[in-house]
């Protein structure tokens, strides 16, 4: 048992930064807590560690009830957002520095912070001070000095914020592949979460909206916050009339209703770029003229821009099988909707 | 290269930038470098030796010694309060907090002879606390202990003044990684507060060593410049000029004005590594 969580609640003034949230993290899994910023995640965090303390709730870790227990007390490893590193002693010390607080012998220390630095490839800068190394590096001795007395679970606040995409990638690699402590890291970059964590847990306003395994959580979104947060998406009004579901605005049917969807009320539907079908011909009844007004090169894939009558509609264009892409700018093409989620209008998720 | 040529022919110049340079070093002059060559000159007018000697007097070495203790006791004091003072202001919240802020510049703002009648109708024989004092036996004004206390006013505001925005640009995120790497409150001030903001602290323990050793005002007043009692180096320097005693006089200035000399290079190698 690694982390849990039980109906943990905090009020800021009259602002309540968390609300009721219970979740579990198996041992030795990584879990991401996604949301947008101001959403709570950091507190959940904080709380965890013993830094903030929670109106309600109680915190487990590795099977202990931690809630009396002071943050010096609770054998957590903290990356904070900017690192924190003690900016007057170089990288050696400040790895050394939980090890040097808790009296561990001098030899032990040495060795502790040797092996460390050679595990985040610092080697050869023992001696140099924060100011001196780059964002990508202070944030190695940062998850090195987390490490360095072996804490039961690992907290990591946006860990990878501040680094240039390259550095980021390599950093993420190397969390995964050589690192098997519990950990929960706080993102509100929902591609970071998706590549790194074992588990999404995406929080709005405080509170869980769901929780799954990162292609649970893209692929079948619980509400609409997370079909709007998490991943692409295009948001459309739209209407179901017959059992049959319209864009507002538009005579053709984008498909039939499905027996979650109430009928005759008013729609949001949610379509990623990526599940909208591109021909040239109609072929069937599900599908609707668009005009391409506006392609823009990604690299990977395209993206065009679509006009279907009032309507704008983002779509991604990958490269057919002899490897050339099809279409251009003022084309007019049909559309169909591979796959999307509809939720209703007035919910308030 | 070329590059670098044109950049810097480019760069800009002020008009008139000679006489603008001119004029700011004569003023410096007139107002700094003047006065203090005029002592040093009046110094050795009057003969090294004599003025020497004239500072290994009784009274003058008493003066002195005076002035040693009161700026100690200023900086220890000073020292431990303004940290916990700042400390305060800058991690806690409280009700009138602003208020307290404020009343933390006063001394900068009341003249200190004024701030020496505060204290001499306070601890006075028939003040509020100079009374209480009176009966124990315990004399605060025309003594030590009223002197202090004069000097501690005057240099209150300095550490305070320099700790708290270093304190605040500091903030708090190297202290809780300390404190989840399981260093305690206090193991944490010695080893992550205190040395990040020790330039800052030292910045203003200058200051205060600077202006303990400067005080006049408010220290005439409540000492009463008792020679071989209650006087201070700054009153002698007064007594010594007042009385036609030249010699006394510049030699004391002197010493006071080499130790500010001194006092400013600290303050310049702080400045610069804060």
């Amino acid at each position: 048992m690694g982390i849990k969580i039980q109906n943990i609640s905090k009020q800021f003034d009259d602002f309540t930064a968390v609300d009721n949230v219970s979740f579990d993290v198996a041992k030795g899994e990584l879990v991401a807590l996604l949301g947008p910023s101001g959403c709570g995640k950091s507190t959940i965090l904080r709380i965890i560690s013993g830094l903030e303390q929670p109106d309600k709730g109680n915190v487990f870790i590795n099977g202990k009830n931690v809630d009396t227990l002071t943050p010096q007390q609770r054998r957590v490893g903290f990356v904070f957002q900017h690192y924190a590193l003690f900016k007057h002693m170089t990288v050696e010390k400040n790895v050394a520095f939980g090890l040097e607080i808790k009296k561990k012998n001098k030899k032990d220390i040495a060795e502790r912070v040797s092996e460390l630095l050679d595990l985040i490839g610092l080697t050869g800068y023992r001696k140099h001070y924060p100011a001196q190394l780059s964002g990508g590096q202070r944030q190695r001795v940062a998850l090195a000095r987390a490490l360095a007395s072996e804490p039961g679970v690992l907290l990591l606040d946006e860990p990878f914020g501040a680094l240039d995409v390259k550095v980021r990638e390599n950093l993420t690699r190397w969390l995964h592949d050589k690192l098997n402590t519990t950990s929960i890291f706080v993102t509100h970059d929902q591609k970071e979460a998706m590549e790194l964590a074992d588990k999404i847990v995406v929080i709005n306003r405080g509170k869980i909206e769901q929780m799954g395994i990162a292609s649970q959580v893209y692929d079948h979104p619980a509400n609409r916050f997370v079909a709007g947060f998490v991943g692409n998406v295009n948001i459309l009004d739209s209407r179901c009339i017959n059992d049959e579901i319209y864009l507002k605005g538009i005579n053709h049917k984008i498909g039939t209703r499905d027996k979650k969807v109430p009928a005759g009320r008013d729609l949001v539907l949610f379509v990623r770029p990526e599940d909208i079908v591109i021909s040239s011909k109609k072929n069937g009844k599900e599908t609707s003229p668009a005009r391409i007004t506006n392609i823009n090169y990604r690299g990977s894939h395209r993206e065009l821009d679509l006009q279907m009558k009032g309507l704008r509609i983002k779509a991604f264009e990958y490269k057919n099988h002899n490897a050339e892409y099809l279409w251009h700018e003022d084309q007019t093409v049909f559309v169909r909707f591979n796959k999307y989620k509809v939720f209703e209008q007035n919910a308030f998720n | 290269m070329k590059l670098l040529k044109t950049l810097k022919r480019k760069a800009v110049r002020l008009p008139l930038r000679h006489v603008l340079t001119g004029l700011v070093i004569a003023w410096i002059c007139i107002l700094i470098v003047l006065p203090l060559g005029c002592i040093i000159n009046k110094v050795f007018v009057h003969g090294l030796f004599t003025c020497l000697k004239g500072l290994l007097e009784s009274t003058s070495r008493y003066a002195f010694a005076m002035t040693f203790w009161l700026t100690l006791g200023a900086v220890v004091l000073n020292t431990i309060f303004g940290l916990v003072l700042a400390l305060v202001l800058v991690r806690q919240k409280f009700k009138g907090k602003l208020l307290l802020e404020g009343l933390i510049d006063l001394p900068f703002a009341v003249s200190p002879i004024v701030a020496g009648f505060m204290f001499i109708t306070l601890f006075g024989n028939q003040g509020w606390l100079g009374s209480f004092f009176d009966e124990k036996g315990i004399k605060i004004i025309y003594a030590f202990p009223g002197m202090m206390i004069a000097t501690l006013f005057v240099t209150f505001p300095f550490v305070i003044r320099e700790v708290v925005p270093v304190l605040r640009e500091y903030g708090v995120e190297q202290e809780e990684s300390a404190y989840v790497l399981g260093a305690s409150q206090w193991q944490t001030f010695w080893r992550v507060t205190l040395p990040s903001i020790k330039w800052g602290l030292f910045y203003g323990i200058t200051l205060t060593i600077a202006r303990s050793i400067g005080e006049f005002g408010a220290v005439l007043v409540v000492s009463g410049a008792i020679i071989n009692k209650t006087q201070t180096a700054t009153l002698y320097v007064h007594q010594q000029f007042t009385d036609f005693n030249y010699t006394g006089a510049f030699a004391a200035a002197m010493v006071l004005a080499i130790i500010s000399f001194m006092i400013l290079t600290g303050i310049q190698l702080s400045q610069k590594r804060i």
